[in-house]
């Protein structure tokens, strides 16, 4: 990994060590999620005996729930840099009051998850407003596998 | 009763009918390793996957249509660009022959450079790209948009606008019509420069000179709303992006029998030997396999 710039913050050692869940069990996502534009609402819950994996459920139309893994709990070999104008936008004034999402989808081949790391979902634990965002990194994959093959 | 071969031949289709279903279906859970393939069977999911695969395919169209449009803003701001040099190298021109104590060799040397340059810029306006004329407005087949003579210029085009549609409710201009440049003169006003060259009018070269250096800031005017256009293009292409992975993901997990049993024996089965899920902050020493 090269020099961390001075406009990201990176995965620096988060003290908060709760479950986000925990933290928040409602988020508001003022411009909605791409793709359902019209939901500003969604829950998180638990999935049973899965830590760090959560149901986004949107409240007002709960047939809609995307899967998300808590990325915290999920180690990239190379962190994501979340911009600063974007951590603006949503309020969020230090690293340990962002958690970042991911949303995991069963991959229709091989039954495999994979997980949207280019779109992270932001949330502001404190404000509990969450936001998701694209990343400029080309080399960021949409459809990255959770398990590497070995 | 008596069997007849009929009946015989009846039962025996519909039998072999009914264990080819129950092959296909078989075929299709192995196939994709899920227990429910047809979300035909909730009635309710299949509506919704249904509506949300449209959406898909409307956005897959967008993001098409946003490749054409980049193309068409792309090749348009190159050719603006190209206008935009050859502009300034006339303007640098008029400056040299604005000394009215040139003599007549040099004039002549001058006037055949600004011929080249108008040569160049009309060749450049007459641009197709695909087939099509760039600068034609809605007419990109018909004729050639600019048709010069060695003394006039023509615009045989329109001011109509080409676009498409990069998302639901909004279509993109991504044209700059011919009669951009024939409103701002931009070819006339070199033509004047000549003629004002031919005469030695030091007066009207002057006022040339000012007019073309209007022009030039005139198409970089144009060039950064095409710049603007081709950041809006990549803004909204990521936004379709990402909702077509949103939507495919929704599909794929409300299709899934039972996505939590997935995920539940994904993390008994796969995380157990590898250690790609672990906590990133060793700090606290929380991770994933503590609870397995």
């Amino acid at each position: 990994m090269m020099n961390v710039s001075q406009n990201t913050v990176s995965e620096s050692g988060s003290s908060s060590n709760q479950y986000i869940a925990d933290a928040v069990k409602e988020i508001n996502f003022p411009f909605g999620l791409p793709g359902f534009e019209h939901l500003h609402r969604f829950s998180l819950e638990e999935i049973p005996n899965t830590p760090a994996f959560y149901f986004l459920r949107a409240v007002e139309q709960p047939l809609i729930t995307l899967v998300v893994l808590d990325l915290r709990f999920f180690k990239l070999e190379t962190p994501l840099q979340i911009p600063e104008r974007d951590m603006r936008k949503l309020g969020i004034e230090v690293p340990d009051d962002m958690a970042k999402l991911t949303v995991i989808k069963i991959d229709k081949n091989s039954g495999r998850l994979t997980a949207n790391i280019k779109a992270p979902i932001l949330v502001n634990l404190k404000k509990k407003k969450g936001m998701q965002i694209i990343l400029d990194d080309p080399a960021l994959s949409t459809e990255y596998p959770l398990l590497q093959e070995k | 009763m008596r069997v007849t071969q009929s009946m015989i031949t009846r039962n025996l289709v519909s039998n072999i009918l009914e264990s080819r279903k129950n092959m296909s279906d078989l075929e299709q859970t192995m196939a994709t390793g899920k227990k429910i393939q047809k979300s035909s069977d909730d009635p309710v999911k299949f509506t919704m996957a249904t509506r949300y695969r449209k959406t898909i395919k409307l956005n897959e169209m967008y993001l098409k249509n946003i490749v054409d449009a980049r193309s068409w803003v792309s090749m348009t701001s190159g050719i603006v660009d190209d206008l935009y040099e050859h502009s300034l190298s006339a303007k640098e021109i008029a400056l040299q022959a604005a000394d009215a104590s040139l003599n007549a060799d040099i004039r002549e040397n001058l006037t055949g450079k600004l011929d080249a340059i108008v040569d160049e810029m009309v060749s450049l306006l007459n641009t197709q790209y695909l087939g099509k004329y760039l600068f034609g407005g809605t007419k990109t087949k018909e004729e050639i948009p600019f048709s010069y003579d060695g003394s006039t210029i023509s615009y045989n085009g329109d001011d109509g606008a080409i676009t498409r549609r990069i998302a639901e409710g909004y279509d993109m201009t991504v044209n700059v019509p011919g009669s951009t440049f024939t409103d701002m003169g931009l070819i006339e006003k070199l033509i004047e420069l000549r003629d004002a060259l031919e005469s030695n009018d030091t007066e009207a070269i002057r006022s040339s000179m000012a007019a073309i250096e209007t022009n030039c800031n005139e198409l970089l005017a144009v060039n950064s709303r095409l710049g603007s256009l081709k950041s809006q293009l990549t803004m909204t292409e990521n936004r379709l992006e990402v909702s077509n992975t949103n939507l495919n993901s929704f599909i794929s997990d409300l299709e899934d029998a039972d996505l939590a049993e997935v995920i539940t024996q994904y993390n008994a089965e796969e995380l157990a030997y590898n250690a790609a899920l672990q906590a990133t902050a060793n700090s606290f020493n929380l991770s994933i396999l503590d609870y397995l």
